[in-house]
């Protein structure tokens, strides 16, 4: 199952949440709502929305509590 | 041929769109997501982009979907079956496509990787759609592994 360019909701210990805190003014939330851009042995890369513009994140999986991606639903274009 | 996706993702361009989308054109949300907006502490403005983005990714995911089920189709009657695609599904999760092929009046379920069908149409590789031929020829009973 991969999770990149999917939109999961990501459960971060009270460190993590302090870390998001810091690093990008995120404030602590029991989730967040995040894009995936990669995930790799470091941890989850997500799109960030700053006053700047648009961030890169890497929080590592040491602060990931879990990873939940809703499963979505059928779309469907009908019959062609 | 019923086309679907099931699941979704955002792609960066889609994410774009959605960014520079008008506030006033963002979709409504639902008392759900307005929720959910609350939980993850961002605005709703914010998440009502996010909503978009996917809507806009879906879109792209089922006219690709719909692209492929067609070239699919074209693939099994070019080798003379009668057969059609009745039903081609984007699972997105397994990056899988599910496709049910009526041949014959009968059902038969095989399933083309995702990767696979990139090749194919974003890059026209020649060995995916050599796969994607085999693996009709397996599936459609043309074919028996030497």
């Amino acid at each position: 199952m991969t999770i990149v360019q999917r939109s999961v909701s990501v459960m971060v210990s009270q460190e993590g949440q302090q870390v998001l805190n810091v690093s990008v003014g995120l404030p602590p939330s029991d989730a967040y709502l995040f894009v995936v851009d990669e995930s790799d042995d470091l941890g989850l890369w997500a799109k960030i929305e700053r006053e700047d513009g648009l961030h890169h994140l890497l929080l590592r999986w040491e602060y990931i509590l879990s990873v939940d991606i809703r499963a979505g639903e059928g779309k469907g274009l009908g019959f062609q | 041929m019923e086309v679907t996706v099931y699941g979704s993702r955002i792609f960066d361009h889609q994410w774009e769109e959605a960014r520079r989308c008008l506030k006033n054109d963002l979709p409504e949300l639902s008392p759900e997501q307005r929720k959910a907006a609350q939980r993850y502490r961002i605005s709703e403005e914010d998440y009502a982009r996010q909503v978009l983005a996917q809507q806009l990714s879906t879109d792209r995911l089922l006219e690709t979907t719909a692209k492929f089920g067609k070239l699919l189709e074209d693939s099994i009657r070019a080798r003379g079956l009668d057969a059609r695609v009745a039903r081609i599904q984007l699972n997105d999760l397994r990056e899988l496509y599910e496709i049910e092929v009526s041949l014959n009046g009968k059902r038969t379920q095989f399933t083309v990787d995702e990767t696979v069908v990139k090749d194919l149409l974003e890059r026209g590789s020649a060995t995916a759609e050599a796969s994607i031929a085999r693996i009709i020829d397996l599936n459609l009973g043309q074919r028996v592994i030497s």
